[in-house]
């Protein structure tokens, strides 16, 4: 059986930093903290260190300001690194 | 379309029909365009723009409401292009009609501060030999546009 991952999609620097579009981070279970699986992301990619510093995460839609959330196995979080529309 | 994200050119006349209501004394249309900076490897030829195109579309919906709701915009448009934007074309409208200038000029204001401060979107310059220049002229060079 393949093991559980959480899906970590990267924008902009955080892509150019890892050299890949997403990450997969394995996860027991029962899931993770967010904060966990971003420290697990920088163990695999240890390029994306200093732009997860500065990144905001994002959890679907929805900007994660706590990063206790749990997430679990088949859901997917997204790296946004500092903004520049316009 | 009050707000949009689309890889097609932006076009002005449309920005400035779409702002079109009678009673409207105010309206203020701002447009970003592409500058062809110089760096030291080229003059800036085009900005890829890059979105998380769910996000982004949400927050430019709710930046919007918050125009309508603050400044008592009437007509609101808040339009972003994406993909490659060449040297002088446009890549981000922002334009409010209100009643009175005050609000107008007010409203347009809050739509492209907020649009850059809080929307997924991200830009990387590309120089005339067509390659991304190096991470930290890019940082540096990220107030190319807008």
């Amino acid at each position: 059986m393949a093991p559980a991952t959480v899906r970590v999609r990267l924008y902009a620097g955080a892509r150019a930093a890892a050299d890949r579009s997403f990450v997969d981070v394995e996860v027991p279970a029962g899931g993770l903290s967010a904060r966990e699986i971003v420290r697990r992301l920088g163990s695999q990619c240890p390029s994306l260190v200093p732009v997860l510093r500065a990144s905001r995460i994002v959890r679907g839609d929805v900007y994660l300001t706590r990063l206790s959330a749990r997430i679990r196995p088949g859901e997917e979080l997204s790296v946004h690194p500092p903004y520049g529309g316009g | 379309m009050e707000v949009q994200l689309t890889t097609r050119p932006l076009s002005l006349a449309a920005a400035a029909r779409a702002l079109e209501a009678p009673g409207l004394g105010g309206v203020v249309l701002f447009a970003g365009r592409v500058r062809a900076d110089r760096t030291a490897r080229g003059a800036v030829e085009a900005i890829d723009y890059e979105s998380d195109r769910a996000l982004a579309l949400r927050r430019l919906a709710a930046i919007a409401a918050t125009a309508r709701r603050r400044f008592g915009a009437e007509r609101v448009v808040l339009w972003h292009r994406t993909g490659r934007v060449p040297a002088d074309e446009t890549s981000v409208i922002a334009g409010a009609a209100c009643g009175h200038r005050a609000e107008a000029f007010a409203a347009a204001r809050y739509l492209i501060e907020e649009l850059k401060r809080s929307v997924p979107l991200w830009k990387t310059e590309r120089v005339r030999s067509g390659r991304r220049p190096p991470r930290r002229r890019a940082r540096r060079a990220g107030r190319s546009a807008g």
